[in-house]
């Protein structure tokens, strides 16, 4: 296996993977190749979940990046942000593992193409401000000088795992009309053999507006777009249900990673700021009509204290 | 009333179908739309990329219309002319199709990177007509945002940097940088808030460290690591600032501590020593200094741009705003927002570089207030009601800024 080779079978997002995909196709899909890209998929999915080091592998042949895009492409079909954030965590773990073993050349040919500023500085690398803000680095706190910033190996590895993380849980590009039908019939088994977001599944919340359906599917994540309005109604309801700061930060930290991640980053601030706003004016009250008119929800709950009154 | 060869041109509506129906035609506004008509048609602006910009025009407001798009420069003057906006924007964004709508169909290419600054007139003594507090204030804060923070911590070139006074109390600059033009909104507005230096938790910039079994102390010792003269970024200015205070005289250094919390004999003990203070410091030793958080939070509350002035942020991350053109004229004032120079930047007064209109030639007006303002290097005292003879360029700028009557 020469270095091209090594590099496009295991980094899904580098040049070298995209002309090899291009090159081979997927050619005929069969069922058998469906099962392979579900049982890699939910392999990621358990290693990102998994709390020990889990066991990394480095690949050797071109499936997997075959796989890489079944599952995408199933995902896409299963509408479980929470499960699609997993399976980009656990091939982000695994591309830092690999990261770890390159050499400098290797190393900085694989990484110069998520960041085409990258430079190496001595025993350090540097990066330019447009690389460096692409990843939900927060530039004030950076060492920036002459527009450049110093950052040590380990760091950039995790840098570039969040972006790989990003990129694969990024499904907005796939075209779900026209997917095989193959595909969209395999998903409905797919589908059910994905995990659901047990830390908001399981959370029973004391206050009746957090508890409401409505709320929960906000909290399970939504698409690119909705993102904020999402944050706004979270932090009123957890006003509403007297939630402290710190409870509703964590709900709200949790709230961004269940979100679809797309080219349009969603920062951690941007959601923690609408909760702030929240919070200094606790006379807000919670629109169903507006969730309903921004797409947040499809229908008004049943039984919820606020459409009655409203109805009334 | 001004030179006969202006007065018999007379200035065309705007689109009837775009304009504001019930606009004013006052003597007034004839009067403003010659002149900026004249200064049109012997002044050439100049819009970099023009075809691919959006433009916005107003009459009333500072924009009526927008979604306009020129083919070439010569198509966009002769609008000027023959239309003669009080007001003209455009996008710092490139489209495919600028004058397309809605914003999504005019498929966005890139974007200049802005910053906009602006005066905060709600200050004791602000002159309504012109204040140089308020243009003294913006260009001090833009000169900061170019040298500590465009030019040194970010890296922008000169040659890619425009600075663009607005017409009237603001400044924009412009950075057409290839490699920033792409930035998303989310960078952008990282970048901004970097020079505004605004909710930046300055504690992440120290840690504290215990160290135990030192010799002669039989206790823990709690030491504050922070900033050193190797830190870089907003860690750098943090210790660079506070070196700065250091070394100021005596009254100013009580006072600057005084102000930031401590007491008098907190303050002097620290002036007393402030030599080892600061070499300690240098090094990233701050527990040299008593609650050296203090003192942070005092440098935190001043160093960032846009303190007494605002810093628009929206400007910044919203690239489909418009803003004013360079080089063409404020409606509010009849001022050029003029292009200026970084070696200009210092000693740049608006009422002196930035005229369109004739100090020379005067004009007969009646002020509708007691009006007493600084223009142009002249003083000049308005009593409500009474006529009073005023350069031309002076005139412009009361009657723009609906301040007074032609005879
Ligand atoms: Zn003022």
């Amino acid at each position: 296996m020469d270095l091209q080779q090594r590099i496009a079978y295991n980094y899904f997002f580098s040049r070298q993977a995209r002309q090899h995909l291009s090159a081979q196709g997927l050619g005929q899909i069969a069922n058998s190749d469906l099962e392979a890209a579900q049982d890699f998929c939910l392999r990621l999915i358990r290693n990102a979940q998994a709390k020990v080091p889990f066991q990394p592998w480095v690949a050797q042949d071109g499936d997997e990046l075959k796989w890489i895009a079944l599952s995408r492409m199933l995902l896409s079909q299963s509408g479980n942000p929470f499960a699609a954030r997993l399976f980009g965590e656990g091939l982000a773990k695994l591309c830092a593992y690999r990261l770890s073993l390159e050499d400098l050349q290797v190393f900085t040919a694989v990484l110069s193409q998520l960041y085409p500023t990258l430079k190496a500085d001595g025993d350090k690398y540097c990066l330019g401000i447009a690389d460096y803000t692409s990843g939900q680095n927060e530039l004030v706190y950076a060492p920036l000088d002459g527009g450049k910033i110093s950052i040590d190996r380990e760091s950039l590895v995790e840098m570039a795992s969040r972006l790989a993380a990003s990129r694969a849980s990024d499904l907005s590009g796939i075209d779900k009309a026209a997917l095989p039908p193959l595909i969209t019939e395999f998903a409905a088994d797919f589908a059910a053999a994905l995990p659901s977001s047990p830390a908001l599944m399981a959370r029973q919340f004391e206050g009746k507006f957090l508890n409401q359906g409505c709320m929960k599917k906000i909290l399970a994540g939504v698409s690119e777009g909705k993102r904020f309005y999402g944050s706004m109604a979270i932090a009123i309801a957890c006003q509403k249900d007297g939630l402290s700061k710190e409870e509703a930060s964590a709900l709200m930290r949790q709230y961004v990673a269940n979100c679809q991640r797309s080219s349009h980053e969603f920062r951690e601030s941007e959601a923690l700021a609408s909760l702030d706003w929240v919070y200094k004016h606790p006379g807000i009250n919670l629109s169903c009509r507006k969730l309903l008119q921004q797409g947040l929800i499809d229908r008004y709950c049943d039984g919820c204290p606020q459409t009655k009154r409203k109805t009334e | 009333m001004d030179s006969a060869a202006t007065a018999k041109d007379s200035v065309a509506p705007a689109d009837a179908t775009t304009a504001p129906k019930d606009f004013e035609r006052s003597k007034e506004h004839d009067f403003i739309g010659r002149h900026f008509q004249q200064f049109y048609k012997t002044h050439q602006v100049t819009v970099p990329s023009v075809s691919m910009r959006e433009f916005g025009f107003g009459y009333e407001k500072k924009i009526d219309l927008r979604h306009k798009a020129f083919q070439s420069q010569k198509e966009l003057q002769e609008y000027f002319i023959s239309k003669v906006p009080l007001y003209a924007s455009y996008s710092a964004a490139f489209y495919e199709y600028p004058a397309a709508r809605p914003m999504s169909a005019k498929n966005f290419l890139k974007a200049e990177l802005i910053f906009d600054l602006d005066a905060s007139p709600d200050h004791e003594g602000h002159n309504p007509v012109m204040c140089s507090h308020c243009q003294e204030s913006v260009r001090a804060d833009v000169i900061r945002l170019l040298e500590d923070f465009l030019f040194a911590d970010f890296g922008f070139s000169k040659d890619e940097t425009t600075v663009n006074f607005s017409g009237s109390k603001g400044y924009h600059v412009h950075v057409a940088s290839e490699s920033l033009m792409q930035l998303s909104s989310t960078q952008r507005d990282q970048l901004v808030e970097y020079c505004a230096g605004m909710n930046v938790d300055f504690a992440r910039f120290f840690n504290s460290e215990k160290h135990k079994n030192l010799p002669m102390v039989d206790r823990q010792v709690e030491v504050i690591v922070g900033p050193s003269t190797a830190s870089k970024g907003w860690a750098k200015r943090i210790l660079d600032r506070a070196l700065a205070i250091l070394v100021l005289p005596q009254d100013e250094f009580i006072a600057k501590f005084r102000k930031a919390g401590y007491t008098k004999k907190q303050a002097e003990a620290i002036f007393a020593n402030k030599d080892y203070v600061a070499s300690q410091l240098s090094s990233g030793r701050w527990s040299a200094i008593e609650k050296p958080d203090l003192l942070v939070a005092e440098i935190a509350s001043t160093a960032g741009v846009g303190r007494n002035v605002s810093l628009d942020r929206a400007v910044t991350t919203d690239m489909s705003r418009l803003i004013r053109i360079p080089n063409t004229l404020h409606g509010d004032t009849g001022i050029v927002a003029k292009t200026i120079p970084f070696s200009e930047l210092s000693s740049f007064d608006p009422t002196n570089s930035a005229l369109a209109f004739d100090l020379s030639k005067t004009e007969n007006v009646v002020a509708l207030d007691h009006y007493d303002f600084f223009f142009a290097g002249s003083s000049h005292v308005l009593e409500k009601d009474r006529i009073a003879e005023v350069p031309l360029a002076v005139a412009m700028l009361l009657l723009c800024k609906k301040k007074a009557l032609l005879l």
